[in-house]
């Protein structure tokens, strides 16, 4: 199948326009949103409660991880606030206790109902150990 | 003298060969580290081999892109018409690599954090870097004067600033991607010295990769100059978008 690509300077022209909308679409995405892309419990905490959906990055605390099939929990802290997060279904794989993750959804006081939960693995990489 | 048709555009055919044949055996040895000799990370698992892809692409990108910066800088100054011909050649090998970088990294954010693509910091200044050099392609394709021209230079240099937002978004922003292991501001991570050797070899593979493409890219692509409006089958250098929202 061949699509009707304009060529030559017709072409030029609408490369350099698609650039240009999707750069200004960036950036005003930028401008409204800020680049950051997860808050931390303390302070999503301290902002009050929220009307919209929040995004908290922290460290599943070791040994809280709970998974079962009907719905899965953990508590995520970042040293000073702890957020138990709920979540509908098994957790994706890649989610671990002591690993840093990155939860999306509905926060009520300090427990969030996430709609989705995503690894945030760190800089470090290593060998697995030996078992002896 | 700078446009004189029958100057070779590259170095001739024996430092070329030399540096394919080079580039070819540094990535024959790339592929048994990556595959075979580097073990699987303790937290990721398989999935962590893309780095030996993802990283090696995203620093050629750089490269490619500093390459546009160096070669602009005549063509702001006097309108030279050979650094031209290397900042458009480095620039669509980059934009090239840049797309490389945002697969490999979508696939790799599959397999890790569980989603595929997210507009954190890190993703949305490596589609801007690839967008502005897209332009840059775009603006010199279109620039038939010699104002014109050396004002598409100007994209080019200014350009570049991408490269450092790029490589510090993970430090300055926070990020779903991880701050970088080797390349990052005071002390990196640590990494197991094996992986870090393979990640060296997968990085200087990539490298002369990208100086051999850059190199046939260059002597290819030298006769063409901007598209006239006379001839509209001329051919357009500036490849599509690779990644828009």
């Amino acid at each position: 199948m061949r699509l009707a690509v304009p060529r030559g300077r017709p072409r030029a022209w609408l490369v350099l326009a698609v650039a240009c909308l999707g750069l200004a679409l960036l950036l005003t995405s930028a401008m409204r949103d800020g680049l950051t892309y997860w808050g931390t419990p303390s302070e999503v905490a301290a902002a009050g409660p929220p009307h919209d959906d929040v995004r908290l990055g922290g460290l599943v605390v070791p040994g809280t991880l709970t998974e079962e099939a009907a719905g899965s929990s953990f508590v995520l802290t970042d040293g000073a606030t702890d957020v138990t997060v709920h979540y509908a279904g098994a957790l994706p794989a890649t989610v671990r206790e002591g690993e840093g993750a990155v939860v999306e959804g509905r926060l009520d006081g300090h427990v969030l109902h996430a709609r989705a939960v995503l690894l945030r693995h760190s800089n470090e990489y290593r060998p697995p150990e030996e078992t002896p | 003298m700078r446009t004189r048709p029958d100057r070779p555009a590259a170095p001739g055919p024996r430092p070329r060969q030399a540096l394919t044949a080079a580039a070819g055996v540094t990535t024959a040895v790339a592929l048994v580290l990556a595959l075979v000799v580097a073990p699987p990370d303790a937290v990721q698992g398989e999935a962590q081999r893309w780095m030996y892809l993802h990283v090696p692409a995203a620093w050629s990108a750089y490269l490619c892109f500093a390459v546009v910066l160096v070669a602009c800088l005549p063509v702001v100054r006097h309108d030279a018409a050979r650094p031209r011909a290397v900042a458009r050649a480095a620039a669509e090998t980059g934009v090239a690599l840049t797309a490389l970088t945002l697969l490999t990294g979508s696939i790799w954010g599959a397999q890790t954090w569980g989603t595929w693509w997210v507009w954190d910091a890190r993703v949305t200044t490596t589609v801007a870097m690839g967008l502005v050099h897209v332009a840059f392609l775009a603006t010199l394709a279109l620039a038939t004067t010699r104002r014109a021209r050396r004002a598409a230079g100007l994209v080019g240099v200014l350009g570049f600033l991408m490269v450092p937002v790029v490589h510090l978004s993970v430090v300055w922003w926070r990020t779903l991607h991880q701050p970088p292991t080797l390349l990052a501001p005071g002390a990196g991570a640590p990494i197991a010295p094996v992986m870090a050797w393979t990640l060296g070899v997968c990085v200087l593979a990539c490298t002369l990769l990208t100086a051999a493409a850059l190199l046939t890219r260059v002597r290819s692509g030298a006769p063409h100059d901007a598209v006239v409006p006379a001839r509209p089958a001329a051919t357009a250098p500036a490849p599509r978008p690779q990644a828009t929202p």
